[in-house]
This record gives C-alpha cells, structure tokens and sequence, in this order.
C-alpha cells in the first residue's frame, strides 16, 4: 500500500499526519480522531502512517542507561509490591478496628480516637481480644483521621517495627502542578518525607522511606510539584504512631 | 506482559531490561539532559507498573506502547519546564554532558536487529528534503503543535501539515519497500 492508493484530498491526509505525529491542541485531535474512527478508509491510511510514526524513535542514537536509574525504579516497584502483600494480608484479616470502625456509621472523630485506643493498647503483640485471624506480631494497623473538607476520604496506617506503609482511597484528584506529601511530626518539629499521586482510581499505596522510630504522628497535605520542605496547606489525613 | 499486567515484580524488571535503553534513548533525545531524561524513564516505567501495563494490542507493539508513554511524559516534562520559564532543558549539541552517557551494548541478535532497522530509519529521514524532516522533528521529538512549529518557522499553517504528511508518507513508502 502507497500514498497514491488513497484517494483521500490532501488536506485530509495533511490533517491524519499531523495527528499522527501528536502535533495537534487536545481538541482538534478529538476531532480527528472521531473523524477516523467513523471513516473505514480514513482508519487504513491512519493505520499506515502510524508505521511511520511507530518507527521514529527507532532514529535516536541507542544509549545504555545509568545504572542507578535502573535500581531506583527496581526499588520502587519492589517496595510498592511487598506494601500490596501486606496491604492484602490486612485486608483478607479485618482487625479489631477495621471491625469497630466499620460498626459505625458514619464514624466519629471521638469513636475514631477511642478505636484507635483501643488497639494500641495491644502492641508489643498480637492485638489482644477474640476474632480467628490476628494481626502478625508487631505489625498495627491505625486507621488515619481525614479533615472535616475531607470526609470521605479513608486512609489508613501500617506499621511494622519501625516501617510504616500508608493505605488511602478516596482522596481527591490533584492538579498537574501538585502532589500530595507526607510528613513525620517529631514534638514541635515536622519533617518532609515522600511525595506520591493517585492510581487512577483515587487511591494510593506509599511506603513511608524514613523510620517512623520516634515519631509523633504522620501527617499528609497537598504541596506543590515536587514537594515542600514545610507544610503549606493543612493536613487533610493524619495518623498518631506514639 | 500477562505477569506485568498482574503487578509481578520479577517480571517487570524483566520488561525495564528489555525496553529501559529504548526509553532512555527516546527521552535523552527529547528532553536533552540526562538526569531530565532520567526522572522521564522513572515516571514512566511507575506510572507503566501502577497502571498494571494494560495496552491495547491492537494497536501495536509493546515497544511502540512503552515508547509512547515515554514521549508523552517527556512532553509534559518539556512543557513544565517551559511554564516555568525554562528552555525546555535542551542541551546545546556540544554540551560535555552528552559525552558522559554510553551507547548501548550490542549485545544479542535482537539488538543487531534493531540497530539495522534504526539505521534504515535514519536512512529515510536523511533522505528527506530539509524542510520536511525539520517539521516532524520538531513535532515528534520536540512535543510542538502544528501552530507552534508555524509560528516557529513563520509558516502557513497548511504548509507545515503539508510538509508533515509528505516526509511521513516518505518514510512510510521507503520502510516499506525496503521491507519486500
């Protein structure tokens, strides 16, 4: 198949091309795009001259990547991996407060509180009362406190030893120009730790890359792109770690 | 790609071997710096990882999905940067950092297959007029719009797409007959 088998006028195919090379506003790409996928013979020669497109990166000098670039990535899905089993494995056993919490409806802050009390009053081992499946030692599972703009927005915290994983669903869509943060509070002291964006639909899975060791309560706000070095909105979910 | 799908790890450190210099490679090229390029591929590869890899089959291969996640993240990389009011984060072609990063290793067949096909390629954008191959460098490579790259080049809007659809239907023609 060649150019000149189209009997499509130019300023059609002008239009397909540019598509194709992505050089068109978001809009007008719509436009086209629909167009195509109405048009049996506008499709096959979109499909031909996307052969072109597909083949261009093919163009740029081959470089080896850095090393490190390799090992970062690694590290990150290898961590988010082991916080899903764990998340998964919390989730197959409903704690103690996963069940009172989920007794209540809608939750208060106080019951919240009280619930939370409850369960740290069980560290050091399994959390203490009846139910067939208990919490592996040493890991806790507090459930976090959203703002009043907030509501519906759940989170929840799990730590093990001085790892802590955070759990989020429901959290609002962000802007292109900011992240969402967390923050560690040490007494009167707050220091910034990762930055994340949400999975498509509205949650979140983050491991916390500091030891929470010491820590007075793990925080997370909304920040700028790349993240702040102190809060610069109000915390919209917090979780108590002493 | 089934076990990329399901979030394996092991298997996806398998899928960054195969596609990670390609990536790297593209985003070099488009944004110009390499720890640019760098924070580009990782975006990426996550963003490829949090999704679960789904990609529509039909519309081509794993290489071509994984490289157009990569332009586009490298385009909005370009364009964060211009909002701010930098230049994009292009290098100059002498910059001494470009002498810091390493071709890839021509390691297997499947390399040296692709190294023949990358030469073809440059072969047929070469082997265009000028004008032609500037408008779809700067489109495909550079993230611009058809009005920008007009603007740019002081050009008819409908010369700049005309120009874009002859240089593509150049290199279709070309890789084509080069294929029978």
């Amino acid at each position: 198949m060649n150019d000149r088998e189209y009997g499509l006028p130019d300023d059609v195919r002008d239009e397909i091309a540019a598509y194709v090379l992505g050089a068109l506003d978001p809009e007008h790409a719509d436009g086209v795009r629909a167009r195509i996928a109405r048009d049996p013979e506008l499709r096959q020669y979109e499909r031909w001259l996307q052969g072109a497109a597909d083949v261009l990166p093919a163009s740029v000098e081959q470089l080896a990547p850095p090393a490190g670039l390799r090992d970062r990535i690694v590290d990150e899905v290898r961590s988010e991996a082991e916080a899903m089993q764990r998340i998964e494995r919390v989730r197959r056993r409903p704690g103690r407060l996963r069940r009172l919490l989920s007794a209540l409806a809608p939750p208060s802050p106080a019951l919240a509180a009280a619930a939370v009390a409850v369960v740290l009053a069980g560290v050091g081992g399994y959390v203490v009362g009846s139910g067939p499946d208990p919490e592996p030692a040493g890991e806790l599972t507090v459930a976090m406190q959203p703002s009043r703009e907030l509501s519906a927005a759940h989170g929840e915290l799990i730590r093990h030893d001085d790892r802590a994983t955070i759990l989020i669903d429901r959290l609002p869509a962000l802007s292109d120009e900011r992240v969402y943060q967390l923050w560690l509070r040490h007494g009167e002291r707050v220091v910034p730790s990762a930055t994340f964006t949400l999975h498509e639909d509205g949650s979140a899975v983050v491991e916390v890359p500091e030891s929470v060791a010491g820590a007075d309560e793990l925080m997370i706000s909304r920040e700028p792109v790349g993240g702040s070095e102190e809060p610069t909105s109000k915390p919209l979910l917090r979780a108590p770690l002493s | 790609m089934l076990l990329v799908e399901r979030k394996d790890p092991d298997a996806f450190e398998a899928f960054y071997d195969r596609h990670g210099g390609a990536a790297f490679s593209l985003a070099y090229r488009m944004v110009g710096s390499r720890q640019a390029a760098e924070d580009v591929v990782q975006e990426a590869f996550l963003s490829m990882w949090r999704s679960g890899a789904r990609f529509d089959r039909a519309r081509g291969s794993v290489r071509t999905w994984v490289l157009g996640v990569v332009r586009n993240r490298s385009i909005d990389a370009l364009r964060r940067d211009q909002a701010r009011g930098g230049q994009g984060g292009r290098l100059d072609a002498d910059d001494e950092a470009a002498i810091e990063l390493e071709p890839a290793p021509e390691s297997t067949e499947l390399e040296a297959v692709r190294r023949e096909e990358a030469r073809r390629v440059r072969g047929a954008l070469d082997g265009l007029p000028d004008d032609q191959s500037r408008v779809i460098e700067l489109a495909f490579f550079g993230g611009f719009t058809h009005s920008e790259i007009a603007a740019m080049l002081d050009a008819p809007l409908g010369t700049i797409k005309g120009r874009m659809r002859l240089g593509m239907e150049k290199i279709r023609v070309q890789l084509a007959e080069v294929a029978t």
